[in-house]
Parts: C-alpha cells; sequence; structure tokens
C-alpha cells in the first residue's frame, strides 16, 4: 500500500518533466527512485523533491530554447530579444527630437526620498548628474549599451546590463511619463525573460530583416505620439516637464 | 568536465549499467563522497546521450519496470581518459610542488 502511494507521487513529480522526456525515460526514472526509497518510505523526501523540481525545469528551460516542439516560440523570443532593445533605443531617439521632448524625466513627488537622501550623504552622489550626464541621458546610455551587447550576441552581459539599468533606476527614483514608464519597465522584464529563455539574441539576429525596422521605427513613433496625446491631456497637477535639476 | 559526470562516465567504463547501478557505482567509485540523487543522474544522462558520449546499450523490464543499460561510446571513451590525464597531471603538478624533493607524501 505505501508503495503503491509512493509510486503515484513520484509520478505526480514526474509530471514537472516535459511530455518527450517523460515519455522516454518517465518509466526507467520511477524505478530508479522507487529503488532508491527507503523501506518504509511513504512519500517523496524532501532534498529528491527538490531534486527532481530543479532538473524538470532546466529541461523546460532546455526543451523551450531547443526542443523541435517549440521552435516557433524559440525563435520568437529570440527575434524580440533582439528587437525589444533597439525599440527602446528607437523610442528615446525619438524622443530626443520630438518637438515637444515628453521623454524627460518628471521631477515631482518621488523627488527627495529618505533612501536617496541617505545615498547623497553618505557618498555624496547626485544619481541625476552620474558623470557629468542628466538622468534622462543615463537612461538612454543604458539603453543603447543593452542593445548593443545584444547585437553582438552577449546574452549575460546585456541580462546584467539590464540588472544595471534597473537598479539605476530604483536609485535614482528616475520617472519618465507614465506611458513609457510602463512601457519601458515591461518591456526590460520581458527581455530579462527572452534573453534568459530564448536560444538567444545570436539566433534571433539571422532572423531579423529590414522589414522588422521599419515596423519597429513605426511603433517607436507611434507610441511617443500617443504619450505626447496622453501626457497633454491626462498628467496631473504637481508634476513638470523638463530635465531634472539636482536635488 | 562537472564530476557527476566524469564519475558517471567512469561508472560505465568498466562495462554497461543501468540507472541504478550508475548511483551505486558513483558512491562506491567516490569513496561514499558523491551520492547522486535520481534527477540529476537522469539530467546528467541526459545531456550525456545529446553529447554523442553515452548511448543505450539494452532494455529489459525487472518487476515490472523499465531497465535500461546504458554504455561509454568511442568518444565517451575518449574524452573520459583525455579528462582522466588532464587530472592526473594537475594532481602530479600539486604533489611535486607541495613536496620538492621528490619524495612520497
Amino acid at each position: 500500500m505505501s508503495e503503491a502511494s509512493l509510486e503515484r507521487s513520484y509520478r505526480r513529480l514526474l509530471a514537472c518533466y516535459p511530455p518527450h522526456f517523460r515519455a522516454g525515460q518517465g518509466d526507467e526514472m520511477l524505478g530508479v527512485l522507487m529503488a532508491s526509497a527507503g523501506q518504509d518510505q511513504r512519500r517523496p523526501g524532501l532534498l529528491d523533491t527538490l531534486d527532481v523540481l530543479r532538473s524538470a525545469a532546466g529541461m523546460r528551460l532546455r526543451s523551450l530554447r531547443s526542443g523541435p516542439e517549440n521552435r516557433g516560440w524559440a525563435d520568437g523570443l529570440a527575434m524580440f530579444s533582439v528587437l525589444a532593445p533597439l525599440f527602446l533605443v528607437l523610442s528615446s531617439l525619438l524622443g530626443l527630437v520630438w518637438p515637444l521632448r515628453v521623454a524627460h524625466i518628471v521631477v515631482g513627488r518621488h523627488a527627495g526620498t529618505p533612501a536617496r537622501l541617505v545615498v547623497e550623504q553618505r557618498f555624496g552622489w547626485n544619481w541625476h548628474q552620474l558623470l557629468g550626464m542628466s538622468g534622462f541621458r543615463i537612461a538612454l546610455t543604458g539603453q543603447v549599451v543593452v542593445a548593443a551587447l545584444v547585437l553582438l550576441g552577449l546574452r549575460r552581459l546585456a541580462l546584467l546590463a539590464i540588472a544595471g539599468s534597473v537598479v539605476y533606476w530604483l536609485a535614482a527614483r528616475y520617472w519618465i511619463p507614465y506611458p513609457l514608464q510602463l512601457l519601458t519597465t515591461s518591456i526590460y522584464l520581458l527581455e530579462a525573460a527572452a534573453l534568459t529563455v530564448s536560444p538567444g539574441p545570436r539566433h534571433g539576429r539571422h532572423l531579423v530583416n529590414w522589414g522588422h525596422g521599419v515596423v519597429l521605427l513605426l511603433a517607436a513613433g507611434a507610441v511617443q505620439a500617443s504619450t505626447l496625446w496622453i501626457h497633454r491631456h491626462w498628467s496631473g497637477a504637481g508634476q513638470q516637464v523638463g530635465e531634472a535639476k539636482p536635488a | 568536465m562537472q564530476e557527476a559526470a566524469f564519475l558517471i562516465l567512469t561508472a560505465l567504463a568498466a562495462g554497461s549499467q543501468h540507472g541504478y547501478g550508475i548511483i551505486t557505482d558513483v558512491k562506491e567509485i567516490s569513496g561514499d563522497r558523491v551520492r547522486l540523487r535520481a534527477a540529476t543522474l537522469y539530467t546528467a544522462l541526459d545531456r550525456l546521450r545529446a553529447d554523442g558520449l553515452i548511448t543505450v546499450d539494452r532494455e529489459e523490464v525487472v518487476d515490472n519496470r523499465l531497465r535500461r543499460y546504458y554504455r561509454l561510446t568511442p568518444n565517451g571513451s575518449g574524452l573520459l581518459a583525455a579528462e582522466a590525464a588532464r587530472l592526473r597531471a594537475n594532481a602530479d603538478a600539486a604533489l611535486r610542488r607541495l613536496n620538492p624533493a621528490g619524495g612520497v607524501i
């Protein structure tokens, strides 16, 4: 009886593996799990459970990257990992040349929060004027660095650059108009996920063509136009548009 | 090469083995220091098979359970030999530096 319930528990655990692995090696692995179990064991041990979950997650990740059944998703994510950073750079560059330049930092109620004050007092840093550059230019530089690393196919360095940009945004309390803030945050999250699970930007680079570039440019223009429109019609009181001044 | 992969290939160097046999053999080879868990073993086997270092030798059913035997491929034997030589060279270098007079430690 206990053997049957143990087997059921192991079968439930094995369901975490991708179908192709279960079909090929599920029964065989179940036999090894049962043989490794203690005589009166009724349920999987904690370490065995964690081992199976870790292994299954790794196999699903590898399957997503290279499994034939996921080729469409894998190609799509690889292309996204290349196009998304380019989209952000294009969007920011359009913000630079747009007549009313809405993509500037918004100085509002978030400036001067305790965390920021501690950093400034202790290290004497003004995050908005780091290296003599304004917050917008630092953010733009971060986007350019991420895009360049992705184009070079350097997946891990690109992930590090994204993490660095996020840390800067949080530390500097760098805010941009709401639609762009939401869009940029979402794209960075999706980009990090795509870089992690896709076959990588080198693969994506081979799938991208000039047609995608035209679509990117149009999309970036649409985002800037909609941001300008939303900012004009819906921006609340107490927000100012323009370069940040040192606190 | 990771230690688990090295020990699995070593376990298969003497002949084909099934999963549980590899686990017990690795435990013995490592002097009870490395205890492979089933999922770790099958993750490693999956990679070693994909890399062409091992292959399925035969299958049998024992007590209504599938038992699959694995063996080294020529590539696997070659890689294991090269890795063993590399580890031996490193160990020899370390021992020579620990005992410059050339005696046995």
